[in-house]
């Protein structure tokens, strides 16, 4: 799908935006406290009209890879931490192994994509209050 | 910015305002809501939207890398101006460091336990010392509260100030410091141990104080007993003949360590009459005064035994031990072998105090067991009026030291903790505490040998440089708690027992219960002299020791009178006496023996009831009906061995435990409040057979007896197997006591449940939460020969591949051999 993007006198091409967007969040998912992502996410949606769909997948996509990068960087050490503090054993992801890791960075995603939607959601909401734009 | 585009127009009705207010506010509120969420700390645990954060989180922790310490300890020494040291780690991960000076050797031993424990020994050292609720929060405060009251601060300061005071322990515990606080500070965010950033703290420095600390922890896990005032309900409650019949003070005990030889020197008492015990003490009393967490487990014990040259295949003598405490995660013990001109030992140290507790070096070894002896004593104290500010002592009322303490609580406000301190001992237990209220104006204080200014690590740093067994009995002289029994050997074909501590003079007053401490003449009269302490040397004789009385006499009621059952000692001994000679790998298999003495026993009473009614005729039902075999030949084929898969082993430990239960809590009283008699006395009673009253309930018109509570007991025993584990079959043994090591700081998810087998009167004396931490087994050959394993692993990091590796080898009852370097070898 290809979409086009008009905000502020900018037109940007769908697969652009895509790759701008992923790169600023996981920059935001790296860099920032927890709270940066809805942050981010809601002035995104605000300046750009970011579609809100796209804010979650992109976000939850984000942060997976940004999680994967640091377990890689740290023996996945991490993933063994939150393998064992989510109990994930008990429901038959052996601690250490890949499903397991999939399972965190896929739980920490979902809690960011969920951040992100929401606020963009919230933004999104009382921006149609405005009369509307030409977008 | 404008390229070329396919604009995909979306088709949707237009949103009314209203719809879209009440989206808004909605995904406003479930934002805001999961930002509380995230943002909140609960029971003081770090926000989990900070540990989850990728930036910040615990996904930048670096976990402990053993091929980092090298290069990291090589700066810190530098930066410390000391000589460097090598270090090599054998593929179990456990350090061998060499050092040609001995400050380094220490210094490097307490950076690289740092590195790898610095958690767990921050943590443990904080017990003593009251100061758990700075991490865990106010559900900790019952902990900090007791030990503040019981003053353990003020004692681990004195040992401290003596271990720094004597020549012996001054250097090592001064590197140890040094290399501990050198780790500290090179640590970052991502090298953080995980338990801090999950409790949302950041580690202290370290101090010998701390050392002192984790020191006085261990003496109180292994004495801390609250048996005088429990034994004080029991004779409460009981009538005289009753208390007679089922606590005897024998002087024919069996199995005992030594048997009929007595100690050096004994000392013919007469026995005191008991007329100050005090008999009115509130209902309201129970153990559960101290918080369950800090209860020292009856059964923290050990097993230890030295098998002599002639008794081995190699001419030389073997060493076993494994000590039984709590199980946790991350392991108790450290392994590590310490090498450099004055020493070279390999061993078991304990993370925050230098130097090997158990081990051997390149010609001895030690073992120990806990010495299970009274060394804590509660006194009722009368007080002048309701202030509690004096209390009457030889006819005087003498003043009360009162002083209070801040306990800081972790997301919560201080809290004032009152101490009390009189010349007897610390007031821990008096009327006005919010959970125990007593009716009169009295106050329970103890004397305990942990508050003697004390330096077992004195004995301990000696016996890492012992070359002889007989280098034993000159690191102990000044061993005061908690006590023990060492047993030593070495390549020379020489093994020493000693039973090693102070123990409290009591002038013939029977230690067993709680007294009012109104004259000099009922506190302790200084301790026994050290002649006394049992003493054993042999060059032929197998010792063996596993926290039962040390030797038959009335001597022995000097020393205690809650030693542990013989079950385990007679067991080791009767699997020694089946073979001539032993190798030692075949002691492996030894210390997973799973039988119990005590199973056997029951099995041999339940057989013998069979024979009669009622429970010859017993109807059982699912999950205890057996189908074709009957119970009876179940129990006939079963022979006492508690492994993982048998099923008959979790029926009669059930069964005896409802049987047991039901007797002395209608005979003697709750568990919580009173002092049982032993298993073994149990058994001694139903041998004895002429005790009906035991098992008769004279409130009812029937005559209950042995046969019938069997019964009884039996139905109850199927009845909870049923709901709790179904109909289907009764459970096998780790369904039913499966083996949990939990984490120190009682993290969910970071502990570990495994299948092991094993009971607790098994020489693999597995409990479930409790058993052996350390096993080790040395031979003394030219080259020392050794094979040890821990619950769990070298590092204490849980996202380290090493926080559990050896969990599952453990549980099968597996060693691995030890790679010891001799001086001068690569």
């Amino acid at each position: 799908m290809i979409t086009q993007i008009k905000a502020r006198n900018l037109e940007i091409d769908g697969r652009f935006l895509y790759v701008a967007v992923f790169v600023l969040l996981s920059a935001t998912v790296s860099l920032t406290p927890w709270w940066g992502i809805p942050l981010v996410a809601g002035i995104l949606r605000l300046l750009f009209s970011v579609p809100v769909r796209w804010l979650t997948a992109l976000t939850l996509i984000s942060t997976a890879v940004v999680c994967f990068v640091r377990d890689l960087q740290n023996d996945f050490g991490p993933s063994r931490v939150f393998s064992k503090i989510f109990l994930l054993e008990s429901l038959g992801f052996p601690v250490g192994s890949e499903a397991s890791q999939l399972v965190t960075y896929a739980v920490v995603g979902f809690v960011g994509a969920w951040l992100s939607m929401m606020a963009a959601t919230t933004v999104k909401m009382f921006q149609s209050l405005r009369p509307t734009r030409a977008l | 910015m404008k390229v070329a585009l396919k604009l995909k127009p979306k088709q949707s009705r237009p949103r009314g305002w209203r719809a879209s207010v009440l989206l808004g506010l909605a995904s406003l509120a479930a934002l805001a809501t999961t930002c509380f969420a995230l943002g909140t700390s609960f029971q003081g645990l770090s926000p989990i939207g900070r540990l989850l954060s990728p930036s910040l989180g615990l996904w930048r922790h670096q976990p402990t890398e053993i091929s980092d310490v090298s290069a990291r300890l090589k700066d810190a020494l530098a930066e410390a101006g000391l000589p460097p040291v090598s270090i090599e780690f054998d593929e179990h991960e456990v350090p061998h460091i060499k050092s040609e000076s001995d400050s380094s050797l220490y210094f490097a031993q307490g950076f690289v336990t740092a590195y790898f424990r610095l958690w767990q020994m921050d943590f443990l050292s904080r017990i003593t010392a009251g100061r758990v609720s700075e991490i865990l929060g106010s559900k900790a405060l019952p902990i900090d509260r007791f030990f503040r009251r019981m003053l353990t601060h003020e004692a681990a300061k004195a040992s401290s100030d003596l271990m720094m005071a004597d020549p012996v322990t001054r250097g090592p515990l001064f590197s140890y410091t040094k290399g501990v606080n050198a780790r500290i500070g090179q640590i970052d965010l991502s090298s953080l141990p995980v338990e801090y950033r999950i409790f949302s703290v950041l580690p202290e420095p370290w101090s010998e104080e701390r050392a002192a600390h984790l020191l006085k922890f261990m003496t109180w896990e292994l004495t801390g007993y609250l048996y005088d005032v429990r034994m004080t309900a029991s004779k409460t409650k009981l009538s005289h003949e009753l208390f007679e019949l089922l606590f005897p003070l024998s002087e024919k005990l069996k199995g005992t360590i030594l048997g009929d030889r007595k100690s050096a020197q004994t000392r013919a008492e007469p026995r005191s009459d008991s007329s100050n015990v005090v008999f009115n003490l509130p209902k309201s009393l129970g153990t559960h005064w101290i918080p369950d967490e800090v209860k020292p487990d009856p059964s923290n014990g050990s097993n230890s035994w030295a098998l002599p040259g002639p008794r081995t295949t190699t001419g030389r003598p073997l060493l076993a031990n494994d000590l039984h405490l709590g199980y946790t995660l991350p392991a108790l013990w450290f392994s590590i072998q310490l090498t450099s001109p004055t020493m070279n030992v390999y061993g078991a140290s304990l993370p925050g105090a230098p130097g090997v507790i158990v081990g051997f070096t390149e010609t001895m070894g030690w073992a120990l067991t806990n010495g299970t002896d009274d060394v804590l004593d509660w006194y009722s104290l009368r007080f002048r009026d309701e202030k509690r500010q004096e209390y009457m002592f030889e006819d005087s009322w003498r003043p009360v030291i009162t002083r209070e303490e801040v306990v800081r609580v972790a997301h919560g406000p201080d809290e004032i903790v009152q101490t009390r301190e009189t010349h007897v001992g610390p007031i821990v237990f008096e009327d006005g505490d919010t959970e125990n209220v007593i009716t009169i104006p009295a106050g329970l204080a103890a004397q305990w040998t942990g508050h003697q200014p004390s330096n077992e690590l004195r004995s301990f740093l000696l016996l890492n440089k012992a070359s002889r067994a007989n280098d034993c009995l000159a690191a102990l002289q000044t061993y005061i708690a908690p006590a023990q029994n060492f047993v030593c050997a070495d390549r020379y074909g020489k093994m020493v027992y000693k039973h090693a501590g102070l123990f409290p003079d009591r002038r013939g007053r029977d230690g067993r219960f709680v007294v009012e401490a109104l004259r000099d003449s009922d506190l302790w009269q200084g301790s026994l002299p050290p002649e006394m302490n049992p003493v054993f040397e042999s060059h032929s004789e197998t010792i063996v020791t596993a926290n039962q009385a040390p030797f038959n006499g009335a001597d022995v009621q000097k020393f205690g009178w809650f030693f542990r059952p013989p079950y385990r000692s007679l067991q080791i001994r009767k699997k020694l006496d089946a073979k001539k000679r032993w190798n030692p790998k075949e002691m492996i298999s030894l210390q997973a023996d799973t039988e119990s003495l005590l199973s056997i026993s029951f099995k041999q009473l339940v057989l013998r009831e069979m024979e009669a009614s009622p429970l010859k005729d017993l109807a059982l039902k699912p999950p205890c009906e057996t189908g074709s075999d009957s119970l009876q030949s179940t129990f006939t084929k079963w022979t006492g061995h508690h492994d993982s898969s048998n099923r008959i082993g979790s029926l009669a430990h059930r069964w005896f435990e409802i049987f047991e239960d039901e007797t002395w809590t209608r005979n003697v009283g709750s568990s919580d409040i009173t002092f049982w008699p032993s298993e073994w006395r149990l058994f001694e009673l139903i041998d004895e057979g002429a005790n009906v009253e035991i098992w008769d309930d004279a409130a009812t018109p029937e005559k209950e007896t042995l046969n019938s509570r069997l019964s009884a007991a039996l139905l109850k025993t199927c009845d909870y197997f049923e709901d709790a584990f179904g109909r289907q079959e009764v459970p096998t043994w780790s369904d039913y006591q499966p083996t949990t090591l939990n984490h120190a700081g009682r993290l969910p998810g970071l502990g570990r449940t495994v299948t092991a087998p094993g009971v607790g009167e098994s020489i693999f004396a597995n409990k479930g939460a409790h058993g052996p931490t350390w096993k080790m087994i040395v031979s003394f050959e030219d080259k020392p020969k050794a094979w040890t394993m821990i619950p769990g692993g070298q590092s204490g990091d849980p996202s380290s591949r090493s926080y559990d590796r050896l969990v599952e080898s453990w549980s099968k009852g597996e060693m691995h051999p030890v790679q010891f370097y001799m001086r001068g070898q690569k």
